[in-house]
């Protein structure tokens, strides 16, 4: 199966979409950039609801769009899990997936049995969707999408609303359906960590117009080429208590305790932290007698070594978080890093972001 | 109660329902256009569906009176296809009613209509249902609110009418002598007991419509909130 998607139209008086995209079935590609790049944009079109003239949209042989023939929304076998998701919130989550299911035209090779099973949604199906947590509603979307039978699937910033435990979930759900059911799926994304972890291809699209497509790993170094100038990373924590005998704040990352000088936080308080990226240093053990302040166990996600400059840059990922750490290539044999290893992350000092 | 007042109260209710029942006919399209339009005439049609909120009721029926009169266009018409004259007639009323109350059925409707996202339209549409499939099995449902104020408003109106009538219908026994005319027509002649009578059982009915309409709209909260 293959995708071709050509589109030039003015979204405004400014702004124009002009892309050519191809894509390859069974696969999810991702469509990677700032927001307002026009990646919305794009998916709109391909599901429809954006009708210029002159576009080109090709389907598995299939014309949806060209000079001529303009295929109404309603007939595309596409799915389209909006960022706002649109759950029916007058149907229960049961109703929901009829909604989806009693329009399916064609035979349908998804099981809704087998659909409710993969995402876990058996206990939900009597609920309605005002009870479900951000991490049900967004997995009854993505079924109720499948239940519609549909040859592709877009998904617009899928996981912007969840917290990185549901994150993960979703994405595993996400890979295993493009897998299990062979639906390909386009999937927008600002986040480069979420690209990183989902897509086969990605695509950079820049005010309304794409680069070239990337496999993941030529993603990756170029993602990392942009992290390595930078200084400093930030990760998302939540404040838990105050230490007043220490002086200190007491912060959780991902279950791990971090601990800062800053005062004056709201408990359960959701933040931004800042590192410094020299300041992040890697262990293979865990220092017992040591001053650093914070050290927790984290995986080895990828060891990029430049082969020349002082320099390797190492990801590593806590959960759907991730760190750089530059490791000096001097030293990297000795550590002998291997991806999926567990490492010790020691960080002495943080900084909160004042902004949130 | 007399037999005469209770024709007249019979014919008020009918008249407020065949009213409510073209509104939902006439009004529901016409709401839905009004929510979704940015065309020019959007700015000409929305103030004319307003006008009779702010118009005197005799302005109203004054201007029917006119056009209902057989010399006119419109009544000759209707003359010619009917073979009766609209004025002073019960399908005149049922005309000016409708003029009357329809900002009371076309506001409340049009701002239902405006508060579904469009999103969610698109959605079902995505889901592959078609456009009378997307009006029954969600607009209408999410909309349920506005319909049944709409409904209730333009009922309630129709049955306090009374400038239009006096314009439009006088005071034929059934067919244009709705209950406000018939209780004009007991203070007139100095009738007060029959006047109050029939007073205060307009206020208890057009009482109970609406608390019943705000006890609905209630428990339509409740249970939105509780899902």
């Amino acid at each position: 199966m293959t995708i071709r998607i050509i589109a030039k139209f003015k979204r405004s008086r400014e702004f124009a979409i002009d892309v050519d995209l191809d894509f390859k079935g069974d696969e999810i590609t991702a469509l990677f950039g700032k927001s307002g790049s026009g990646k919305s944009s794009i998916l709109r079109f391909v599901a429809g609801f954006e009708n210029f003239p002159n576009n080109f949209l090709k389907i598995n042989k299939e014309i949806l769009q060209d000079k001529t023939s303009f295929v109404e929304p309603e007939h595309r076998k596409i799915g389209y899990v909006f960022q706002s998701l649109n759950l029916f919130t007058h149907l229960s989550a049961e109703e929901n997936l009829k909604f989806a299911s009693k329009h399916s035209k064609a035979n349908p090779f998804v099981k809704e049995s087998e659909v409710i099973e993969t995402l876990g949604l058996k206990r939900l199906l009597g609920k309605y969707p005002g009870s479900l947590s951000g991490g049900e509603q967004q997995r009854l979307a993505i079924a109720r999408s499948l239940l519609s039978n549909p040859t592709l699937i877009l998904l617009d910033e899928p996981l912007s609303w969840l917290d990185s435990d549901s994150k993960c979930r979703i994405l595993n759900y996400l890979k295993e359906i493009n897998q299990r059911f062979r639906i390909p799926m386009i999937f927008v994304s600002h986040s480069a960590d979420e690209v990183l972890l989902i897509s086969d291809r990605v695509y950079e699209i820049e005010d309304g117009k794409n680069k070239p497509p990337l496999a993941p790993h030529q993603f990756r170094l170029q993602y990392l080429k942009e992290t390595e100038n930078a200084e400093t990373i930030t990760i998302d924590c939540q404040v838990s208590e105050h230490d007043a005998i220490n002086g200190l704040t007491r912060l959780t990352f991902e279950e791990e305790n971090l601990y800062v000088e800053q005062k004056g936080l709201f408990e359960n308080q959701k933040i931004k932290v800042e590192i410094k990226i020299k300041d992040i240093v890697i262990s293979k053990l865990l220092a017992e007698k040591s001053s650093v302040l914070n050290q927790f166990p984290a995986t080895v996600h990828s060891i990029n070594d430049p082969e020349s400059g002082p320099f390797a840059i190492v990801v590593l990922k806590k959960k759907a978080q991730s760190l750089v750490a530059r490791v000096p290539r001097k030293y990297l044999h000795v550590l002998s890093l291997k991806e999926k290893e567990t490492v010790f992350v020691q960080i002495n000092t943080l900084t909160v972001c004042s902004e949130r | 109660m007399s037999e005469n007042d209770l024709a007249s109260l019979f014919l008020t209710l009918k008249l407020a329902s065949v009213t409510s029942i073209c509104l939902a006919i006439i009004g529901t399209p016409l709401a839905w256009w009004l929510s979704q339009t940015n065309s020019f005439w959007k700015n000409i049609v929305q103030p004319l569906v307003a006008l009779p909120i702010v118009l005197p009721p005799t302005v109203i029926g004054f201007y029917l009176l006119i056009a209902f009169s057989p010399q006119n266009f419109f009544g000759a018409a209707w003359l010619n296809s009917t073979g009766v004259p609209l004025a002073f007639s019960f399908s005149g009323l049922v005309i000016g009613s409708i003029i009357y109350s329809l900002p009371f059925y076309v506001q409340p409707v049009q701002v239902s209509f405006q508060g579904i996202q469009r999103e969610i339209i698109e959605t079902a549409t995505n889901l592959g249902a078609g456009k009378i499939d997307r009006f029954l099995s969600l607009i209408l449902p999410l909309s349920k609110k506005g319909f049944l104020i709409g409904f209730c408003l333009s009922f309630a109106h129709t049955i306090g009418e009374f400038g239009i009538v006096l314009m439009i219908g006088g005071n034929i026994p059934e067919e244009t002598r709705v209950i406000s005319i018939a209780i004009f027509d007991q203070v007139e002649t100095l009738n007060y007991e029959r006047a109050h009578f029939l007073s205060g059982f307009l206020l208890v009915f057009s009482f109970l419509i609406l608390a019943l309409l705000y006890r609905t709209d209630r428990a339509w909260n409740e249970t939105s909130s509780i899902k």
